[in-house]
């Protein structure tokens, strides 16, 4: 029950946002229902040209006749362009209008939000369930009210010619509808397995196609043949199954199609020769018997595509429902004046989920321009503790201060122009490497993008590359390595120069010539800010400022590295773990 | 890239396809015969019971004729039945067959193939392409029956009267023509709107895993106005669809009734004039009723073909791609030993690109372990990928045991050369299976042990489903330093002669690298080892260590005298940067 009222508000949402092009709703309406008008009214033609102009041989009734219909026939293509046109420029309109307001949502919603939720149900609101809607409004919506029109005017109209006839002739509704109700039951339950089992097909080419490489090392081939020999079976099965299924619905249209011009023509027949009913009657009967048979089915057609388009509107208008955790202050502190970049954690604590404190009473203070190192082991809170100098998050309890002033009293677009994240593996956008550059800082001129990199000693690595600052990258397959992305999302944050840095540093190893350029550039980035770093190298804290070890959500030792160590305590023990790698001790 | 379609190569893979259905194509085809004749005889009928029965008063006459109708409507309906069924059973039968010979032959072919075909490519040729195939073939027996039915409805109006039948016939072959300029014009037209779909996904899949970065640095706004800018060029190309929907789809209910029109104006003058009877107007008008939707699907039938056609033709040109590396025929037994390595004079180059390694000669005694070294390109990954044969050298000889790797067994090879890469490609499976990967017939213990000796018993039995947890793409995520020691397990439970570590540890953080490291340390005995890496940690594992410079073996010796004595071996570890 509850069920059906959030569809029902979903689409009353959804018409609030076609509301105020009423315009052009009136006007596909109209266009419907001429054209859904002139199609019906075809057979009365025929019947009238028939009896009065055929068998009463009347040569003026049979020309007139022939002009209506020749006139009919040119308002059903002039309304069903327009009903095209107009339903499509309605339903494109619309679902441009709900991608923007969607994906614009997003851009608002806290980081919370993202942690918490799956990113693939994300996409698919934006895609999978927009193209839903989309399939209904190309081709569902229009069938659907001229299927309804077409069946209800021929049913009327039928009742008007002849209600004998009428009667007799809707003996076949009851089987068509059962029947037609049944197929829809059987088939979609037999399309549910072919879908599980074409994925399975996809699912076992793409991991072999992929693995290519492993595949062959291992001499899987033969294994491999035979296995998806069987899947792919399984999936002709499965696909038989449906055909089965329509294999038994289809006689049944064409008996009673043939059933229905039967007794259309024997109690027809009966009737003329009674003088009850005409032969144009008869005959119209048997032209609007098709206008039966094939809404029905087209109705049956659009069913599950509408359901899942209702389905889609639902989830895509409960997430529109969904208000950002973190805001802008109703009324915000100005950050005028130098900004130094101090950050204060004042005894914070934090949860993700509140009952579950990740971070207890953790308070310090970083002067403008130190190098601090988080270390910690994995789950210690380090990450937490950046994420909340970003405001990702607010703190259960406790304040975070930059510059003296707490982060829930700035605007967000103040705060950020102050502090900013360098991601670990180095993201990048689709797009060239100067775009990505210069989303530091947009409005950045092509001097200030060079300069930077040539600051960070990286200008003669782009320019190598084979377009320059042109060369296309992408999130997905970019022809950039782990540490050349690293060194342009080091460009990144270096063009947008905050007095505040956030560093999460990357794991995986670079080839030493790389590793050389990166560190190089990260010293030179670091310089004259204040940066903290989320440690995971042992080299990374020797050359900071001051070492913050977290241990299970508490500030355990600050200080640095040389003084850490010669405390003996948890960095000390760590310092151990990780060991200088034995060849480079033995050189240095 | 562009790839050369031979559409006639693709006519002729269908042509083969579906001369192996042929029981199936056949009876649906003879079966479409016998519905479209069925679907002729209704009108006709009706004609005639309108004319000798009903006009004539006679209800005899009518009910026989009624139930003559009712007879031949159950014929119709079961050779429906039979018809689509054979139709569709061919058409998957097609797609099915195609499906499996694509992926055997990919199966099949070598490196150098997979080096210039992505993974994207070969999935569309397995889905998209060859399911148009299928669209295509699927309606091949009721348009040959909707051409029949067409043919047939001329013939009957033919035989009444030459000039009705003409004209109203005249407006269908347009409708057929114009119904393949149709769909030759949407289709490219969807395809844009596909492509716009498939740019939107990225960008939202690029903002959601980038949302940090967003916020970070304020950009929501740029990122909006990203999405509007896709979401619009939806739009136009959408709206580009409409128009062409908006042109042709109303022509195909306009162009059928000129024909209606001619049969009700012309056709009822003729009644008039007594030529033709009130029956026979009414079946014309029933006949061309029933003509709409068949012309229509003709035209639909050829511009499916031509895609299927290009389609067939995309598949066609990996189906006859061959392999480059080919099976000994007659195959050297490899004798007993420890996998001793030598490499004579080899060359060898990418695709006839410039030589990776020339003049290269070394030996590995069997049993050591090698550490290659070398800048990025230098060629020490490619000595790993032509010790298993994944490509042959272009001159000289490669010898394990003894024995020339062209000699040798191509399974038995690589059964011997056990590979641990950078990126580990874990199947989506069990974690058992996946550790068990090139040896099905290996037993539980035999799997443990393997798991054991890689380290990595420890966290898989840590895991709630221990070595029945799922892992991979579709699975639990591992970390990078357990996927590779998965892969390690993997490669022992080979028992290779031969192990190449190809940067095996360069992924993992300091602390994991020396679990690694231990794992290999005591996988390594009993076999000869190719190690590829810059960690020295790595490095230290090698009994001897080469350094590799274009293609040839610049400098030898352990560590230890390398770094005393190569200033260049120094620069390439990046030893020069620690030490100063």
């Amino acid at each position: 029950m509850s069920g059906n009222d959030v569809h029902v508000n979903s689409a009353l949402e959804a018409a609030n946002m076609l509301v105020h092009r009423w315009p052009v709703i009136v006007a596909a309406t109209f266009s419907i229902v001429l054209f859904t008008g002139a199609i019906l009214l075809r057979p009365i033609v025929i019947q009238r040209a028939i009896d009065d102009g055929l068998i009463g041989g009347d040569r003026q009734t049979l020309l007139i006749a022939t002009i209506v219909f020749g006139a009919l026939a040119l308002s059903v293509y002039v309304f069903q362009a327009a009903s095209t046109y107009t339903t499509a420029w309605l339903g494109q309109r619309f679902m441009r209008d709900l991608r923007v307001r969607l994906f614009s949502h997003y851009q608002r919603l806290s980081m919370s939000f993202f942690d918490r939720e799956n990113s693939g149900r994300l996409v698919s609101r934006m895609t999978a369930d927009m193209n839903a809607l989309t399939d209904v409004l190309n081709n569902g919506f229009l069938i659907v009210i001229q299927s309804a029109l077409i069946l209800l005017g021929t049913v009327i109209i039928m009742f008007a010619l002849s209600w004998q006839l009428s009667l007799v002739t809707l003996v076949i509704f009851p089987p068509l509808l059962i029947g037609t109700a049944m197929f829809r039951i059987y088939s979609a339950r037999a399309y549910e397995v072919v879908r599980d089992r074409i994925a399975d097909v996809l699912i076992h080419m793409q991991e072999t196609f992929a693995g290519m490489r492993v595949v062959k090392a291992y001499g899987r081939e033969p294994y491999n043949m035979e296995r998806f020999g069987a899947i792919n079976e399984d999936n002709f099965e499965a696909n038989i199954r449906t055909v089965r299924i329509s294999s038994m619905y289809i006689p049944l249209i064409e008996w009673l199609g043939g059933f229905g011009i039967g007794i259309i023509l024997y109690f027809g027949g009966r009737w003329v020769i009674g003088d009850a009913v005409t032969v144009g009657t008869v005959a119209a009967f048997i032209f609007y018997l098709d206008f039966i048979f094939q809404p029905i089915q087209r109705l049956s057609q659009v069913y599950d595509m509408l359901q899942s388009a209702l389905a889609a509107l639902n989830k895509i208008f409960s997430l529109l429902a969904v208000e950002p955790e973190l805001r802008d202050p109703e009324r915000p502190l100005d950050l005028a004046g130098p900004r130094r970049g101090a950050i204060e954690f004042d005894r914070v604590t934090f949860g993700y989920d509140p009952g579950r404190p990740v971070l207890h009473e953790v308070s310090f203070q970083i002067e403008p321009g130190q190098r601090v190192a988080l270390v910690g082991a994995t789950g210690a809170g380090k990450s937490t503790i950046a994420k909340l100098a970003l405001r990702f998050y607010d703190p259960t309890s406790g304040r975070i201060l930059l510059d003296s002033r707490d982060l829930r009293d700035l605007r967000f677009a103040d705060l950020r122009s102050v502090v900013t994240l360098v991601p670990q593996e180095g993201f990048l956008f689709s797009g060239t490497i100067r775009e990505n550059i210069l989303f530091g800082r947009p409005d950045a001129s092509e001097e200030d993008v060079i300069r930077s990199c040539r600051v960070l000693g990286i200008h003669e690595f782009i320019q190598a590359l084979p377009d320059g600052y042109d060369t296309a990258v992408s999130y997905r397959g970019s022809r950039l390595s782990a540490g050349e992305k690293q060194l342009v999302s080091l460009a990144r944050a270096f063009l947008a120069d905050p007095p505040v840095l956030i560093l999460d540093e990357a794991t995986s190893s670079l080839d030493p010539h790389t590793e050389a350029l990166v560190e190089d550039a990260m010293a030179r980035l670091y310089a004259d800010r204040t940066t903290i770093v989320v440690a995971h190298r042992l080299s990374t804290a020797e050359h900071a400022d001051r070492v913050l070890v977290i241990d299970d959500g508490r500030l355990v030792e600050d200080g640095h590295h040389r003084e850490l160590v010669r405390r003996e305590g948890a960095y000390a023990a760590l310092y151990g773990k990780w060991a200088p790698e034995p060849a480079s001790s033995d050189v240095a | 890239m562009t790839e050369l379609l031979d559409v006639r190569a693709g006519a002729f893979l269908i042509l083969r396809e579906l001369r192996r259905q042929l029981r199936y194509l056949g009876a649906a085809l003879i079966l479409g015969v016998i519905w479209s004749c069925a679907r002729l005889a209704l009108p006709v009928l009706a004609g005639v019971t309108i004319d000798e029965a009903i006009r004539k008063d006679r209800v005899d006459l009518l009910l026989a004729l009624c139930a003559v109708i009712i007879v031949i409507a159950i014929g119709q309906g079961l050779a429906a039945a039979a018809r689509r069924f054979c139709a569709m059973r061919t058409a998957h039968r097609v797609e099915a067959d195609l499906r499996t010979a694509l992926y055997n032959h990919v199966n099949r072919l070598s490196f150098d193939y997979y080096d210039r075909t992505s993974t994207g490519q070969l999935m569309s040729r397995g889905s998209t392409d060859l399911h148009e195939v299928q669209a295509f073939v699927m309606v091949i027996p009721i348009n040959t029956a909707f051409l029949l039915m067409a043919v047939g409805s001329f013939v009957i109006l033919l035989q009444v009267h030459l000039l009705l039948a003409l004209l109203a016939m005249a407006a269908y072959p347009l409708v057929t023509l114009i119904t393949i300029r149709f769909f030759n014009k949407l289709s490219p037209a969807t395809a844009e709107v596909q492509q716009g779909l498939g740019d939107l996904t990225s960008v939202v899949e690029e903002n959601i895993a980038g949302a940090r970065l967003v916020r970070a640095f304020g950009r929501e706004r740029q990122q909006e106005d990203r999405l509007r800018g896709v979401a619009d060029k939806i739009y136009d190309d959408s709206m580009e669809v409409a128009r062409l929907r908006t042109l042709y789809t109303p022509l195909f209910y306009l162009l059928p009734a000129i024909g209606q029109l001619v049969i009700l104006g012309f056709g009822g003058w003729l009644v008039l004039e007594g030529d033709v009877t009130t029956g026979q107007f009414v079946s014309f008008f029933y006949l061309l009723n029933m003509l709409v939707w068949p012309v229509q699907g003709l035209g639909e039938l050829v511009a499916s073909g031509q895609r299927a056609f290009t389609s067939a033709a995309r598949v066609w040109n990996v189906l006859k791609e061959e392999p480059t590396v080919a099976q000994n025929p007659d195959p050297v037994e490899l004798p007993d030993g420890e996998g001793a390595i030598s490499f004579r004079d080899v060359r060898f180059s990418y695709n006839g690109s410039g030589a990776i390694l020339d003049n290269l000669s070394f030996d590995v005694p069997s049993g050591t372990a090698v550490a290659l070294v070398g800048s990025t390109g230098c060629g020490k990954s490619t000595i790993g990928r032509l010790l298993p044969r994944f490509y042959d050298v272009d001159r000289g000889d490669i010898l394990i045991d003894g024995v020339s790797v062209k000699e040798m067994d191509l399974h038995e090879l690589r059964r011997n050369v056990g590979l641990v890469f950078e990126d580990t490609f874990l199947f989506s499976d069990t974690i058992r299976n996946n550790i068990a990967y090139g040896r099905l017939s290996a037993s539980n213990e035999e799997i443990e042990e393997a798991a054991r000796l890689a380290q990595a018993s420890e966290f898989i039995e840590k895991m709630s489903e221990g070595y029945d947890t799922v892992v991979g793409e579709q699975g639990f995520s591992l970390s990078g330093g357990q996927r590779q020691r998965i892969a390690i397990a993997r490669a022992v439970l080979m028992q290779p002669r031969v192990l190449i570590l190809d940067d095996a540890t360069s992924s993992v953080d300091a602390a994991m690298e020396e679990e690694i490291r231990n794992a290999l340390e005591r996988v390594m005995v009993g076999r000869t080892t190719i190690i590829i890496s810059h960690r020295l940690s790595t490095i230290a594992l090698a009994d001897q260590v080469m350094l590799l410079e274009h293609g040839r073996i610049a400098e030898s010796g352990t560590h230890q005298e390398l770094t005393r004595t190569s200033a260049r071996y120094r620069e390439v570890l990046g030893l020069e940067a620690v030490s100063a």
